[in-house]
């Protein structure tokens, strides 16, 4: 009896134990959330090594089995438009040889040119690396996705990201298998994006700020001196963001609508976005290639 | 349910809600999405909803432990690290113990303390986010492009929370 008391009175005292370890640890995470919340810390490296782990467990395991047997099903419903496809895609084939054999010309000019002029690189010059959409934000707020390109793949922070239509984001992270992208769409962006505008013969510089809600269009802040945008002006990437950032020329949008400023405000543009943020799942990144 | 605890049940109330939290990526990933907030949005909080029903059945210091820990997975993971999550989760373990406190709930009762749950979780990350200027989201377009479909989308999918509560054999002897 007094050996079961014994066990008892030990089973109690490690019982409390193990309970005041549990209060401890529950105080600790409650603090680090008002401390978090007050100084609006990001997210550390710890974290997002963790995130981005459960991230690709998730999506190789899930979400990729899934949208492999959603894909054979769409394909097969698309069998039936191949006939139609398959007529269209041989009228343009026709002009697909002309615009080919254009090229090359243009490409051997081009080249010559380099040489000419000992350029080894133009910031117009870049190669596309295709990727997969693995996670999104769930809650929706941030405007981040995540792709299954990291640091093995040569992706660096500050490289543009696309998708058929036009420029989608830029990586704001890096890890080894993974990296973050954020959208151009984000209302409160960590980066300001350098961006040229053709407007007739006339080339203007500008910043991308934000996206804004209520016009859903780019707020972009001209620093050329402008007196006025074509509507419709078309809307590219600078190339001037810096050494390994996004390449000069990559479709952003159109004008839609230009305010001239005067002495004391600057003079600001909106943007048309051209790419489609609906549909997001095959994308790519774009890098520079001088970007070392 | 039987409500004896011990760390194997707490740890089996863990993964039920870290696969509910899956289930949530999932079907987010392949709904319709918008990040140009201009359509409908709909956030699946079936992992919200499983670990209101499962945080009654854990006692004592535990309860919170559980509320904290889940609260944390699903900031670092889901939701970029923003970690009002924790005290959010903290403050529903809080209420369901405190003020909403039946052992059992019938499935209207859970349904509807599922959806105001949501409700105020939404609610109080949209007035953050509004507070620290990460969005300038329009209170109507909040309203009914992302608050009104996410709760009928969830409504319909309490239902299938409360069966699958009902029939999870988590309890240990």
């Amino acid at each position: 009896m007094k050996i079961r008391g014994d066990i008892l009175y030990k089973d109690h005292k490690s019982g409390k134990k193990h309970n005041k370890r549990i209060i401890w640890v529950t105080i600790v995470l409650v603090l680090f959330s008002i401390i978090t919340l007050l100084t609006s810390r990001s997210a550390s490296s710890i974290e997002i090594i963790f995130k981005d782990t459960v991230a690709n467990i998730e999506y190789y395991l899930i979400k990729a089995p899934i949208q492999y047997v959603g894909n054979l099903f769409h394909e097969y419903t698309e069998m039936k438009d191949v006939y139609e496809e398959n007529e269209k895609l041989k009228k343009m084939l026709e002009t697909f040889t002309r615009e080919s054999a254009n090229n090359e010309i243009l490409t051997s000019e081009l080249n010559d040119l380099k040489e000419l002029t000992e350029i080894d690189y133009l910031p117009t010059d870049y190669n596309v690396k295709y990727t997969k959409v693995i996670t999104r934000d769930a809650e929706s707020w941030n405007n981040e996705v995540t792709i299954d390109l990291g640091s093995h793949d040569d992706i660096k922070e500050g490289m543009a990201v696309i998708s058929a239509q036009g420029m989608i984001g830029t990586i704001t992270n890096v890890n080894e298998l993974s990296s973050t992208v954020s959208l151009l769409s984000s209302e409160n962006p960590k980066n300001q994006l350098p961006v040229m505008i053709l407007s007739g013969d006339q080339e203007y510089y500008g910043l991308l700020n934000r996206y804004d809600l209520a016009s859903k269009s780019y707020r972009i802040t001209l620093l050329s001196d402008v007196e006025m945008l074509e509507k419709d002006a078309k809307v590219f990437t600078s190339g001037y963001g810096g050494v390994g950032k996004s390449p000069r020329g990559i479709l952003i949008g159109t004008v839609n609508d230009f305010t001239l400023g005067d002495g004391t405000t600057e003079s600001v543009c909106s943007v048309k976005p051209s790419a489609d943020f609906n549909s997001l799942n095959y994308i790519a990144v774009v890098q520079r290639v001088n970007g070392e | 349910m039987k409500t004896r605890m011990t760390d194997s049940y707490l740890f089996k109330c863990f993964v039920a809600v870290f696969v509910c939290f899956i289930v949530d990526s999932t079907m987010s990933y392949f709904l319709p999405f918008n990040y140009t907030k201009t359509g409908i949005t709909i956030v699946p909080c079936i992992g919200l909803m499983m670990f209101t029903m499962l945080v009654k059945t854990i006692e004592g210091a535990e309860r919170y432990f559980f509320a904290a820990i889940c609260g944390v997975y699903y900031s670092i993971v889901y939701s970029n690290s923003l970690a009002i999550y924790i005290l959010i989760y903290l403050l529903i373990a809080f209420v369901r113990s405190y003020i909403f406190k039946l052992d059992s709930l019938s499935l209207l009762e859970s349904s509807m303390f599922c959806i105001v749950t949501i409700l105020a979780q939404e609610v109080v990350i949209y007035w953050l986010m509004w507070i620290t200027n990460m969005t300038r989201y329009p209170i109507l377009s909040f309203l009914t492009m992302r608050v009104l479909p996410t709760l009928l989308v969830n409504l319909v999918l309490s239902f299938l929370v409360y069966w699958v509560y009902n029939n999870m054999k988590i309890e240990v002897e």
